[in-house]
C-alpha cells in the first residue's frame, strides 16, 4: 500500500521502516511454526528378519498378514509347499491388499482393485509397481521373514 | 411501553443493531423462475449451524486415541443419552451439508452470480466449499474403523505424487509415515480447531458480502414480480426451507442412524466394496480408470496436477469469464459447467454401483 503524504516525508519512512520490521520478524515465526507442524522422524533400528510365524499357522493355498518393521507382511503358503512374502502394501495408494487363493492365486486391492501375481507383479492397475517381495526360510517350524529381496 | 423502553436503551448502548435492522430492511431479493436457488445458501448456513451444535456435543464424550476412539464412539450410541441421534444427525448432516453446498455453487455458477463485483463472493465461497470437504474427511477418520481407516489411508496418500510438496503434505497431514496416534489426533484437531475458526472467519466474510453488496440477478431474465423484502418476507421462506429440512434430516437420521463400524485392525486387509463418502466419488472414480501411464507420466501424478489446475481455474473463473461482466452469457462456461456437472454425477453413479 502507498503511503499518504510526499514520498519523503518523515511519515512515509517510518511506514515503511515498520513494515519492513513487521515482515521480518514474522519469517521466522512462520517458519518456526512450520518445522514444529514437522513431525520430528522417528528413526527406529531396522529389524533384519523375525520368526514371523509357525508353519502350521498358515494353511496350504492360504496366508497371513504379519507386523514386520512396523509395516503389514504377507505372507503365503502355495498349494506346492512353498512360502513367499511381500509387502502388503499396495503401491498404488496404500491399501492392504487381500490374498485370494481360491480364485487361482494372487494378490487384490480392494480399495481400487489392482491385482499382483504370486511373484508380486502387478498385473492389473491402477498399480503401477510390484510388491516389494521380502526374503522367506524355514527353521523348524518357524518360518522366518528377511529384509527386502526386491 | 417497557418494551419501547427497553428498545431505546439497547439502541443508545448498541447502537449497530438498529442500523444492521434498519439496513435489513431495505434490502430486496429478486424474483424471477430460478429464485428458489437463492435458498441453497440459507440452507447451508444452516446445516453448519447443526454441524457445529452437534460436532460440539460429540466432542463432550469423544476421545482421540487409537485407543480409545472407537470405543468412546459405542459409549456415545449406547450410553450417552440421545447420543446415538447426535451423532447420527452429525454424519447425516455432513450429507446434507454438502449437497446443499454443491447446489449453492453450482446455483451460483449457473445464474453467473461471480461477475462483478462479487468475484470475493465466489473466491470466498469456493474456500469455504473446500473447507467444508475438509471438515468431511477429516471428521471421516475419527470412529477409527476400518472404513475411516482405509478412506484416509488413500486420501493422504493422494497427494504424495503431487511434485515437490507431495511428500511435505502427507507428512505435515499423517504427522508421519503411516496412519496412527499422530495422524488421529492431527484429524481431530483439524476438524475441531482450525477448519470452523477459518470456516467462521469466511462464512462470516461471505455472508457480510452477500448482504452489502445484495443478491445477484441472472443475466437476461426478466422479474416478474416485484422483489420481496429480504426482512422479515424472505427470512420467513428460509425459515419455512430449513425446518422441512431438520424434519427431513431427523427422520433420516432416526430412520438410518450411522452404524457403527469395528476398530482399525491396522494389519488386516481393506474389506470388500470399500468407497469414500458419494462426495468423493468422482476422485475415487477418476483414479479407478485412468491408466498407469498416460503419455510417459504416471497417471496419479496426473490426476492430481488435474485437480490442482481444475480447482484454481474453478476459484479464477469470476476473472476469466469476462462477458460475464459485459452482462453478456458465455456458451463457453456455460459448457463448462454442465460437462463439470456430468462428469461428477456419472461417475458418483458408476462409482456407487461398479
Amino acid at each position: 500500500m502507498q503511503p499518504k503524504g510526499p514520498i519523503n516525508s518523515r511519515r512515509n519512512f517510518l511506514t515503511r521502516i515498520l513494515s519492513a520490521w513487521a515482515g521480518f520478524t514474522a519469517v521466522p515465526f512462520i517458519l518456526g511454526i512450520v518445522r514444529f507442524i514437522y513431525p520430528p522422524l522417528r528413526t527406529d533400528k531396522l529389524i533384519e528378519s523375525i520368526a514371523a510365524a509357525k508353519v502350521d499357522d498358515i494353511p496350504a493355498n492360504g496366508a497371513k498378514i504379519i507386523k514386520f518393521n512396523k509395516r503389514p507382511v504377507i505372507i503365503v503358503r502355495t498349494l506346492d509347499e512353498q512360502y513367499k512374502a511381500f509387502s502388503a502394501v499396495c503401491t498404488h495408494l496404500g491399501c492392504i491388499v487381500e490374498y485370494k487363493g481360491e480364485q487361482g492365486g494372487y494378490f487384490q486391492c480392494n480399495c481400487h482393485g489392482s491385482m499382483f501375481d504370486m511373484n508380486g507383479r502387478n498385473i492389473r492397475g491402477p498399480a503401477a509397481v510390484p510388491l516389494p517381495q521380502l526374503r522367506v526360510s524355514l527353521k523348524d517350524t518357524d518360518i522366518i521373514v528377511s529384509v527386502v529381496v526386491s | 411501553m417497557e418494551k419501547l423502553q427497553l428498545k431505546i436503551w439497547l439502541s443508545e448502548r448498541l447502537p449497530f443493531i438498529s442500523q444492521i435492522d434498519s439496513f435489513l430492511r431495505q434490502k430486496t431479493v429478486p424474483r424471477h423462475k430460478y429464485s428458489i436457488f437463492y435458498l441453497f445458501g440459507g440452507l447451508s448456513l444452516f446445516l453448519f449451524g447443526i454441524q457445529l451444535v452437534t460436532g460440539i456435543l460429540l466432542a463432550l464424550y469423544y476421545e482421540p486415541t487409537p485407543e480409545n476412539a472407537n470405543e468412546s464412539i459405542k459409549r456415545i450410541i449406547t450410553e450417552v443419552s440421545f447420543g446415538w441421534l447426535v451423532r447420527s444427525i452429525h454424519a447425516w448432516g455432513a450429507d446434507f451439508m454438502v449437497a446443499a453446498v454443491l447446489m449453492h455453487m453450482f446455483s451460483t455458477y449457473f445464474m453467473k452470480a461471480y461477475r462483478k463485483p462479487r468475484e470475493f463472493m465466489w473466491l470466498s465461497g469456493s474456500i469455504i466449499l473446500f473447507l467444508i470437504l475438509g471438515f468431511a474427511f477429516t471428521g471421516y477418520l475419527l470412529p477409527w474403523d476400518t472404513t475411516a481407516y482405509f478412506a484416509t489411508q488413500i486420501g493422504t496418500e493422494i497427494p504424495k505424487s503431487i511434485p515437490l510438496v507431495g511428500e511435505l503434505v502427507v507428512t505435515l497431514l499423517r504427522g508421519g509415515g503411516e496412519i496412527g496416534s499422530e495422524a488421529l489426533r492431527r484429524m481431530y484437531m483439524i476438524h475441531v480447531t482450525i477448519l470452523p475458526i477459518v470456516s467462521l472467519v469466511l462464512i462470516l466474510f461471505h455472508v457480510t458480502l452477500q448482504q452489502v453488496l445484495g443478491t445477484s440477478k441472472p443475466i437476461g431474465i426478466p422479474e416478474k414480480y416485484p422483489a420481496i423484502p429480504f426482512l422479515p418476507n424472505y427470512i420467513y421462506r428460509d425459515i419455512i426451507v430449513w425446518t422441512y429440512i431438520l424434519i427431513l434430516l431427523l427422520g433420516v437420521a432416526m430412520i438410518r442412524p450411522v452404524a457403527y463400524g469395528d476398530k482399525v485392525d491396522e494389519y488386516a486387509s481393506a474389506p470388500v466394496g470399500i468407497k469414500p463418502e458419494w462426495y468423493f466419488l468422482p476422485l475415487y472414480q477418476t483414479l479407478r480408470v485412468v491408466p498407469t501411464t498416460v503419455f510417459s507420466l504416471n497417471g496419479e501424478m496426473l490426476v492430481n496436477i488435474c485437480l490442482v489446475i481444475g480447482s484454481v481455474v474453478w476459484v479464477a473463473i469470476p476473472f476469466l469469464d469476462r462477458r460475464a461482466n459485459r452482462e453478456e452469457n458465455n456458451v463457453v462456461f456455460q459448457l463448462l459447467g454442465i460437462i463439470l456437472v456430468l462428469y461428477c454425477a456419472i461417475s458418483v453413479v458408476v462409482g456407487k454401483f461398479t
